[in-house]
């Protein structure tokens, strides 16, 4: 039967606990059986019953404390809103494709509405939801966590500088002139690179940083010049897919647990 | 003093109770802590599983269910990269003692 102190003590911490779901299942079961095993221990060197339960409530501490060192685990959420920057990358991905069919056909930036919607519904689609993934991320610990955020920002001001350089140039990525490339690509890059810091400092991302900040920066700049230079909505969406996925790699490589 | 002694060193603690008992419950860690410290390791209990479950974030723990002895437990045993981690926390901690003691006895007082 349940111990009635031991119940009541479990949905204070219930209730003081921001854990949700599964994991907030777990935890409150591993309590109620520490709390029961402490019991019966204390119970065993001679504390009668209600002084033994008393004593494991003391002794498990204040849920204040409990719930502050269990909130960054909240894998089940972490599951989630990594799939928000991939689900922005995919929806954009699918965007640009159809753009670029629609481009091919004739149909230009703001005189089409139908290539005007997938275009704002592609890129809106990084901003937002990968933007949301970010915000959100860099409340969390987790390895995951952090290398979405690290993702989620290093898609977020691709996206954004390519936005910036497609309107700059009359609504395309077709261009003559490879140095005038050369150098949106450069500067891009830069700004991306700062954009990746401000955000790896802030997910606190901060053991060995500069190596998957150089590699991502590298691979922005290297990435932005391509897609920029062959001029291809497909292969910008590929282009940004490959650099996330090599600084996946590279942070999940680098990066060291934040005691 | 001795709390934040302890938080700096829990990880690296309970890395070693885990796999000294693995596998091995929650309560089972602690008491083991306490029972190898002769009392020295008394921690808030409650903050231990925070710890525990960021081991296993860390990926240097895992954990599965365990109903063998009548009540529903989370067990913990150690996974490679933690075996990895301890034996590199347990280097760390030698050198680290090492250095304290020949401080110490440089100090004439102390070592009549």
């Amino acid at each position: 039967m349940a111990e009635p102190l031991i119940e009541k003590r479990i949905q204070e911490i219930a209730s003081d606990i921001r854990v949700r779901g599964r994991y907030r299942e777990r935890v409150l079961a591993e309590l109620r059986v520490h709390l029961e095993d402490a019991t019966e221990r204390y119970e065993a060197e001679g504390l009668p019953h209600d002084e033994a339960v008393q004593t494991a409530i003391d002794h498990l501490g204040k849920s204040e404390a409990i719930g502050a060192g269990l909130r960054p685990q909240q894998t089940s959420r972490t599951w989630i809103l990594a799939a928000l920057p991939f689900a922005g990358l995919a929806m954009a991905g699918a965007s640009a494709r159809v753009a670029n069919i629609l481009h091919e056909r004739g149909d230009r930036l703001w005189s089409s509405p139908l290539y005007t919607s997938v275009w704002l519904i592609g890129w809106l689609s990084i901003v937002l939801l990968c933007g949301s993934g970010a915000a959100l991320f860099v409340r969390h610990r987790g390895l995951l966590a952090r290398t979405g955020a690290a993702a989620a920002a290093l898609l977020v001001m691709s996206s954004i500088t390519l936005l910036v350089f497609y309107f700059a140039n009359d609504g395309s990525f077709h261009r003559a002139d490879p140095d005038t490339w050369r150098v949106l690509a450069i500067t891009s890059g830069l700004l991306a690179i700062a954009a990746l810091f401000a955000m790896m400092r802030r997910s606190r991302l901060v053991p060995l940083w500069p190596l998957p900040l150089a590699a991502g920066g590298l691979l922005l700049v290297a990435v932005h010049y391509l897609a920029l230079h062959t001029g291809s909505l497909a292969q910008v969406g590929l282009g940004l897919l490959i650099a996330a996925a090599a600084a996946l790699t590279v942070m999940l490589l680098t990066q060291r647990p934040i005691a | 003093m001795r709390s934040d002694r302890l938080r700096g060193h829990l990880r690296t603690l309970l890395l070693a109770a885990v796999a000294a008992h693995e596998p091995a419950h929650g309560y089972a860690l602690i008491s083991a802590l306490a029972g190898a410290s002769d009392g020295y390791f008394a921690f808030n209990e409650g903050a231990v599983y925070p710890s525990l479950h960021q081991l296993e974030a860390d990926r240097m723990i895992t954990s599965t269910w365990d109903s063998s002895t009548g009540r529903r437990r989370r067990v913990y045993e150690l996974t490679a990269s933690g075996r990895r981690q301890l034996e590199a926390d347990a280097a760390d901690w030698h050198r680290f003692r090492e250095c304290v003691e020949s401080v110490l006895k440089e100090v004439p007082w102390l070592n009549p």
